[in-house]
This record gives structure tokens, C-alpha cells and sequence, in this order.
């Protein structure tokens, strides 16, 4: 009889356990109503806290210290533009975000897209708006090329970093000295693609001395990659929500108001959908969708696919630092043209309230535009599903999206 | 009673951790007979289908009577038809030493939702094409 009681005793004090517990959860709740567990875990999918370290096996110096500095300085360097007015941090400012607020990028010229933020790009696995580079230290090569951007040359690029005291020493320590090109007799304009007085210096030049500017080059560019690399996604409001609902604190109702608390449970819900491709601590799937923003002028994946193939500097390339069996994503993307037409990279939504303008043409100047977008958007040959949204719900949405950014 | 009470106690704490507990990766095997009601196709996957990392599985074909087939040609396909796109990657498939099964590589989903995955399988007897569908 007395072990009957104790058992029923352990019985009521494991419900009332229980009980306490789904009280206790209630409690700390945000909003006008409690999460789901399953609410929950999607929320918790976006903390920040589940993000491990970048890497990048194609780069085998993108946390090294000294490349590191390198790459500091040289991003900050004007020189390394064709008149010298230009430097990769033109585009990507520091104050706002490494974006610059334009609708296309504006270097020696008029660009082609819009400047995404860096902060917590190196977790990328594609590159460009078109993923049409596959690294880091890949993608930082292409606009010192680029007429438009920094309109540099690469024999300029060897020649800056061989003839600078500084830039030299700094190279040969971290890189060594084995295979620089000789500086008295190297070319000063030449690549293998760009104007045709370049492509005929390029393809004068020795073949060893080609391949010895190549190394150079991609080098610089792995420099470059482990600065931006340090450029982490930064802590946001709505991070320190996610923390207070981990941490089991009762103050979490305060990190978020009631209009952003219904924004986040329309941006996690089957409704509005967001969740479907801004997912994952980034709030981007890495992927490509096609959202009826390209089209006819620029078809956006499609183009890039053989150009991220045959690109010298890939994952495959002689000069990766990866075994050919770490560059899944590059063996086994997707390869149909009909497939990816008109597709662009889903961006990530950090800091996205303060890095306007939208889309990779920059033709949205406000959020608001960017949500028109979508409730009026045509769904045949597109990704996207009908999306239904009333005006207030596009006002609790921009106020969770505002939470996303992070104080500089 | 005292067996009763302890059973009791084991059964209730265990219900009780499994609502804290998180699961460890579970495999996922499933099998799809054919349209054509010809060959089956049976999948062995290392973990769930999920949004983001490769899905590492295997995959093998049978008739209805459960013996397997070296297909001639196989392809595989797969996507989301409900908003209009197939899979994110190029998947592959790789001969394993033992007959009739396939390493899969390159394999991945980008979105939750309902997915497809299909395999089109041609012998010198006949045709069929395997598809599973499934919700992530």
C-alpha cells in the first residue's frame, strides 16, 4: 500500500513537473501568443549561435594573421586601380555595412549590379549575385579586372605587389618567394581577357611567366579573402531575442514589440513564406531562385555556369588549396540553362533595413517595394507560390526586418 | 507493487526526457514501387531529407519480387513542383561494388516543402520511373 501511494505521489509530482514546465513556457512566450515548438526551433534555426567558423579549403591562408593584414591593406588601396582612385572599399564601405547604398555599383564606370554587403559573406558558397565564382578569394580577383570596377590589369597587380617594398615582403612571408614573376621584365597591361592590346601582351609573355602572375595573382586574392573573411555577421536585436528565449530568461517579451513579434511569426509562417529561402542563420539558403527579376536583360544563374566551370581560379583549378573532393558544391551544381534562367542568389537579410537599395538591379529604393514585389509577382515561371499580404502585415514585417540589423 | 510503481516511474521519466531530449540524425530508408508497377527503387540515406547540407544515401532496384536489377541506364531527377523548379545540384550516381547498388552523391534540397525525386530506370526488358515524394 505504501509503495501504491508513492507511486501515485511520483505521479502528481511528475505532472505537476509538467504542468510548471508548460506554465513556465507560457510565461516567457513572446508576443500575443505562445510559440510552437516547432516555431521554436525555426526561430532558433536563425540564431547567429549556430553559425561554426567559416572555411574555405580553397584557401589555406584565409585565417592566416599576416595574409590577413595583407589583405587589410590592400583593400583599403587605391593604387590598385587603374587611375588610382578607386579601391575595393569604393563599393564596399565600411560605414555602410561594405555596401554603398547605390542602385548599381560605381567604379571606373557604370557596373552591372548592385554591391552586396560583406559582413559574413566568406560563409558563401557562391559568389556574385550569379554565383558566377565559387570562393572568397576567386571573387575578390574579378573587379581588379573588371573595366568597370577597379580596371586594373594582372601583370599590374604582380607589378604593384613585386616593386612595392612593403607589399613584397609581406607576399614572400606569407606566400614565399618562389615563382614571382620578374618585375624588370613583366608587361604593364596584360590579361587574358579585357581589351585586345591586354590579350596580345598576355599572350606574349612567357608561358611560365603567365603562370607565374596567375599564382601571384590568385595569392592576392586569398590575401583579400582572409580580410574580408574577419567581416563577421554582427549581433542584432533580434539575436539577443533568440538568446533570451534560450537562456530561459522572463525578460525576452522586451527585445522585440508586439509588431515585430507578429512580423517574425508572418516571416516564419506558410503564409508569407520568407523562411522558405531566407532560412538558416544568414537568412539566405545559398541558393538560386528565380523571383521574376531577371528576365530578358540579364538571365542571371544561367549565364554563370560555364564561367564558374572553365574558371581558372575555381575549386578545381591548379590553384585551390582544396582535394578535388572538397568542392562538392562546384562538381555537382546545377547545370541546366533552362533551369537557372533568370535566377539571382537569395541575399542574406542582415542588416537589410540599412543596405537599400534591393534586388541585384537595386530597383527597389524601400522594403515596401520589395514586398509589392512579391504579392503582385506572377507565379507561372517563376519559384515563387501566391503570396497574400495586407497592408498591416506588411508593416509588422518591415518592423521584424528592421530588427535584423545591427548596430555598427 | 513495488515493480509496478518503478515501471511506472521509468515509463513517466522517460516520457518526460523525450519532450527535452533532442534525437540523434535518424537514417531514412524508404521504398517506391514504379507507374509502371514494373521495379522498385529502395533508398538508404545516412540522415532525414533536410534544407542546406548533402544528403549522403544509396539506392538500389529490385523487381516486385525483391531481386535485383542492373538497370541499363539510370537517371535521376528531382524538384519542387509546386514552385516550379528541380533540384539545386546535379546529383550523381556512382556503381558500388555490390550488384544493383548506387552511391548518390551531390545531393541536396533548398527549400521545405514538398519534393520530389524520381529515377528513370531502363533495362533491356522494360521501363519504369520511380518516384518519391516526400515533405520537408
Amino acid at each position: 500500500m505504501t509503495a501504491y501511494k508513492t507511486g501515485i505521489t511520483a505521479i502528481l509530482v511528475l505532472l505537476s513537473v509538467t504542468v510548471f514546465g508548460i506554465g513556465l513556457f507560457l510565461l516567457q512566450s513572446p508576443g500575443t501568443a505562445a510559440w510552437t515548438p516547432q516555431e521554436l526551433r525555426t526561430i532558433r534555426s536563425l540564431s547567429l549561435t549556430n553559425l561554426p567558423p567559416a572555411e574555405d579549403k580553397s584557401n589555406r591562408y584565409a585565417h592566416n594573421e599576416k595574409a590577413i593584414a595583407l589583405g587589410t591593406q590592400l583593400f583599403f588601396d587605391k593604387r590598385l586601380s587603374r587611375n588610382g582612385q578607386v579601391s575595393c572599399a569604393s563599393c564596399h564601405q565600411p560605414d555602410n555595412y561594405f555596401s554603398d547604398g547605390q542602385t548599381i555599383a560605381m567604379g571606373q564606370d557604370i557596373g552591372r549590379r548592385n554591391t552586396p554587403s560583406l559582413h559574413g559573406i566568406a560563409y558563401n558558397d557562391w559568389f556574385f549575385w550569379d554565383g558566377r565564382k565559387d570562393s572568397l578569394w576567386s571573387q575578390a580577383l574579378a573587379p581588379l579586372e573588371n573595366p568597370a570596377e577597379h580596371d586594373f590589369s594582372r601583370t599590374a597587380v604582380a607589378r604593384l605587389i613585386t616593386g612595392d617594398p612593403h607589399y613584397y615582403q609581406a607576399y614572400t612571408e606569407i606566400f614565399g618567394s618562389v615563382e614571382i614573376p620578374d618585375q624588370q621584365t613583366l608587361a604593364a597591361d596584360a590579361q587574358p581577357s579585357g581589351s585586345i592590346a591586354q590579350i596580345q601582351a598576355w599572350k606574349a609573355l612567357p608561358e611560365q611567366q603567365r603562370k607565374q602572375v596567375d599564382r601571384l595573382f590568385a595569392n592576392t586574392g586569398k590575401a583579400l579573402a582572409a580580410y574580408v573573411t574577419t567581416l563577421k555577421p554582427l549581433q542584432t536585436r533580434f539575436d539577443d531575442y533568440i538568446e533570451a528565449l534560450n537562456s530561459e530568461k522572463s525578460n525576452n517579451q522586451s527585445l522585440l514589440n508586439e509588431q515585430e513579434l507578429r512580423g517574425l511569426r508572418l516571416f516564419i509562417s506558410d503564409k508569407a513564406a520568407c523562411i522558405n529561402c531566407h532560412s538558416g542563420p544568414l537568412l539566405t539558403n545559398q541558393s538560386f531562385h528565380n523571383i521574376g527579376s531577371g528576365g530578358k536583360n540579364d538571365s542571371g544563374r544561367a549565364a554563370a555556369i560555364s564561367r564558374v566551370k572553365l574558371d581558372r581560379f575555381n575549386c578545381l583549378g591548379e590553384y585551390s588549396d582544396a582535394p578535388p573532393n572538397q568542392c562538392q558544391e562546384l562538381k555537382f551544381m546545377q547545370t541546366e540553362r533552362h533551369q537557372t534562367w533568370g535566377s539571382f542568389k537569395t541575399p542574406s537579410l542582415r542588416n537589410v533595413s540599412n543596405t537599400a537599395p534591393y534586388f541585384h538591379d537595386g530597383r527597389y529604393k524601400a522594403l515596401s517595394e520589395v514586398l509589392d514585389h512579391y504579392t503582385n509577382a506572377k507565379t507561372e515561371d517563376t519559384h515563387l507560390s501566391v503570396i497574400k499580404l495586407n497592408a498591416q502585415d506588411k508593416l509588422d514585417l518591415i518592423a521584424f526586418l528592421t530588427t535584423l540589423t545591427a548596430n555598427q | 507493487m513495488f515493480t509496478k510503481t518503478s515501471t511506472i516511474l521509468i515509463t513517466s521519466l522517460i516520457l518526460l526526457s523525450g519532450c527535452v531530449a533532442e534525437s540523434a540524425p535518424a537514417p531514412w530508408q524508404i521504398s517506391q514501387t514504379g507507374t509502371n508497377n514494373i521495379y522498385q527503387a529502395h533508398l538508404d540515406c545516412e540522415t532525414q531529407p533536410e534544407t542546406g547540407p548533402f544528403q549522403n544515401c544509396t539506392v538500389s532496384f529490385t523487381d516486385l519480387q525483391g531481386v535485383n536489377i542492373t538497370p541499363e541506364t539510370i537517371l535521376i531527377d528531382g524538384g519542387m513542383p509546386l514552385h516550379g523548379h528541380g533540384l539545386p545540384t546535379s546529383p550523381v550516381l556512382t556503381t558500388l561494388e555490390q550488384t544493383g547498388t548506387y552511391r548518390i552523391d551531390g545531393l541536396k534540397y533548398n527549400m521545405p516543402g514538398a519534393w520530389l525525386l524520381g529515377f528513370k530506370v531502363s533495362t533491356s526488358q522494360n521501363d519504369d520511373k520511380i518516384i518519391f515524394d516526400f515533405v520537408i
